[in-house]
């Protein structure tokens, strides 16, 4: 080990709290050592840094990747400020703590908390506390690198601030790019133009004790609707939807907090709040809801289970409003396609292929059979949501942490939903559907990952990346290539909606 | 007279900074100074400093603290005209400073 053959001491630094031999002066090119107790230096060199590697050994331990802790810490920051004194020149953060400051303290936080490293905003150096110096790492060179390269990209892409209407970047409060991907897709959804745009829609009836704008969620996306098709006379500028998180919040309990949460988690909370505040008060009857949730997201599943021993038929009907679909692949019983060519198609069959249940109780013979069951489509929804179920939740570790299958799903732009819905439908053409939004997720599980979402400007069939507030105009090669989390299709014969 | 000056150079500043305009000369200041070969002249003055010193003895910041000086110094007229030159630009197209 180099350490050893320089003389430079054992890891006996002070914070590490082992005394065994103080530290010793270095000098490399004449590799003599001062006398071992009596020389006390400032001054350590240490390669490799023993913070860093601390750092990569929790890096592996929690299966994340340098690049996507680096990517989310400088997307906490964009826009840099010490925290103490609101200098934004040659900020740093904490890469324990992930607290954006100055030089001077950064220097003096890292000594309270006893936080050693660091990284420069600008520059993506890190900077060790204990070292007292930049070091040199080659997993972290690269997860620099990469972001450099990122950074250039959008950069480069993105479109001149006053052309672009019609799509606005939106704010990360704090790991809420889940958030921020579900407002977008939903926002740029073709149909919901009409209700949110128009003033007749909304009456804003919404009793509460205290009857405030924030607390009506449907006020709420109206004012996110009108940002974004406002958005070039203000040049762009991103929307803030902090009235909007807190609503999700109060609302739905289990996703406050500043931690990183599941999309779909998000999209089912949302779809609940609106349906709560905007459903019609009789109870019994789902058919006649008017809020916009049952009228344009609702669909419905037809469950069929067949006796294997006498034949009977039982039919269960149930109301949904995404779909939710397991990977080909994801149980070992999956053999049948090949790891190269998964595919939204290839789910969709999986999940209307029948399967054999083992333990079904069938009333006519009065005993449990085995029984096959297979599931369709009855009734499709106007906007088509899909979630591919990437997310598990890691047993053995202590973390509970959701692990991420990825793999890359292809999936079409146009897609026939005929073959997986109820044979009774004969209406052909009314099963066509258009992409117009994708939500990807990037990283190696729910906590440490990010998402972006992809939509497509309707009236000029182009493709804007949604970053958090970077909005840029991307290919739709890569769109396509990304790793989609939920796709969300629009039916494309709509009646007028009056 | 001097306060008028700082403040005249503060709200400058602020108004480069929100325009973007300071971030458009950074980038061409560095494109130039890579041009005239200053940013190989200041290279090879780094390399000649930790050669000197070992590499082992220094660290980023005191590099830095050795190099400023003559990094300053070794700017070339030219350029410092040209940077001038815009800031004035600047300033006589937003008068109302």
């Amino acid at each position: 080990m180099i350490e050893l053959s320089s003389a430079t001491t054992s890891s006996s630094f002070p914070s590490m709290g082992l005394v065994s031999s103080p530290p010793r002066s270095v000098c490399s090119t004449t590799n003599s050592t001062s006398s071992p107790t009596v020389v006390v230096q400032t001054r350590l060199h240490k390669f490799p840094c023993q913070e860093i590697e601390k750092l990569k050994q929790k890096y592996r331990i929690q299966h994340t990747s340098c690049f996507t802790h680096l990517q989310n810490l400088i997307n906490k920051h964009r826009i840099p400020k010490c925290r103490e004194c609101g200098l934004d020149e040659q900020c740093r953060i904490c890469l324990d703590c992930s607290l954006c400051l100055c030089r001077h303290h950064a220097q003096q936080h890292s000594r309270l908390c006893s936080h050693a490293l660091a990284i420069d905003i600008k520059r993506l150096f890190v900077h060790c506390y204990i070292c007292g110096d930049v070091q040199y790492d080659s997993v972290f060179e690269r997860a620099r690198r990469k972001i450099i390269l990122l950074q250039q990209n959008s950069s480069n892409n993105s479109p001149s601030s006053s052309t672009i209407g019609g799509i606005c970047g939106l704010l990360n409060l704090g790991n809420t790019c889940f958030m921020n991907s579900v407002l977008q897709a939903f926002v740029h959804a073709p149909v919901l133009r009409d209700c949110f745009l128009s003033e007749k829609q909304h009456h804003c009836e919404f009793q509460d004790t205290n009857h405030t704008i924030t607390n009506c969620i449907m006020c709420q996306l109206r004012q996110l609707y009108h940002h974004v098709h406002e958005g070039q006379q203000r040049s762009n500028e991103p929307f803030v939807p902090s009235q909007l998180l807190y609503l999700i919040w109060t609302h739905e309990n289990h996703l406050a907090g500043f931690e990183e949460q599941d999309a779909q988690e998000l999209l089912m909370a949302l779809f609940n709040i609106i349906h709560s505040q905007n459903s019609n008060d009789d109870v019994d009857d789902e058919k006649t809801c008017s809020c916009i949730i049952d009228r344009f997201f609702k669909g419905a599943l037809q469950s069929e289970i067949t006796c294997s021993q006498c034949g009977s038929v039982s039919t269960k009907n149930d109301l949904v409003r995404d779909i939710s679909l397991q990977l080909p692949f994801a149980s070992s019983n999956d053999e049948c396609f090949p790891s190269s060519s998964y595919s939204l198609e290839n789910c969709l069959w999986r999940f209307t292929h029948s399967e054999t249940l083992s333990n079904f109780y069938c009333d006519k013979c009065q005993m449990s059979m085995s029984a096959n069951i297979k599931l369709t489509i009855s009734q499709a929804p106007i906007v088509a949501c899909f979630h591919l179920k990437r997310f598990q939740y890691v047993k053995k570790s202590r973390s509970k942490m959701r692990k991420k299958i990825s793999a890359h799903i292809s999936f079409p732009d146009e897609l026939d939903l005929t073959p997986y819905m109820t044979i009774t439908n004969f209406n052909k053409d009314h099963n066509k559907y258009c992409l117009f939004a994708v939500i990807s997720h990037f990283g190696s599980s729910v906590e440490t990952g990010h998402y972006m979402c992809y939509v497509k400007l309707q009236l000029q069939n182009r493709w804007f990346r949604c970053d958090d507030h970077c909005v840029c105009e991307v290919s739709a090669e890569e769109v396509f290539k990304s790793e989609c989390y939920l796709l969300f299709y629009q039916r494309m014969s709509v009646e007028p909606t009056s | 007279m001097a306060d008028r000056n700082a403040q005249i150079r503060a709200s400058l500043n602020a108004k480069l900074i929100e325009s973007g305009e300071r971030e458009r000369m950074k980038q061409l200041l560095r494109q130039r100074l890579m041009e005239y070969g200053w940013r190989d002249q200041m290279k090879s003055y780094c390399k000649d400093i930790v050669k000197q010193k070992g590499l082992e003895n220094i660290t980023v910041d005191e590099l830095v603290q050795e190099i400023t000086p003559k990094g300053r110094a070794l700017v070339p007229d030219s350029i410092k005209k040209e940077m001038l030159a815009l800031l004035r630009q600047y300033l006589s197209k937003h008068e109302e400073l």
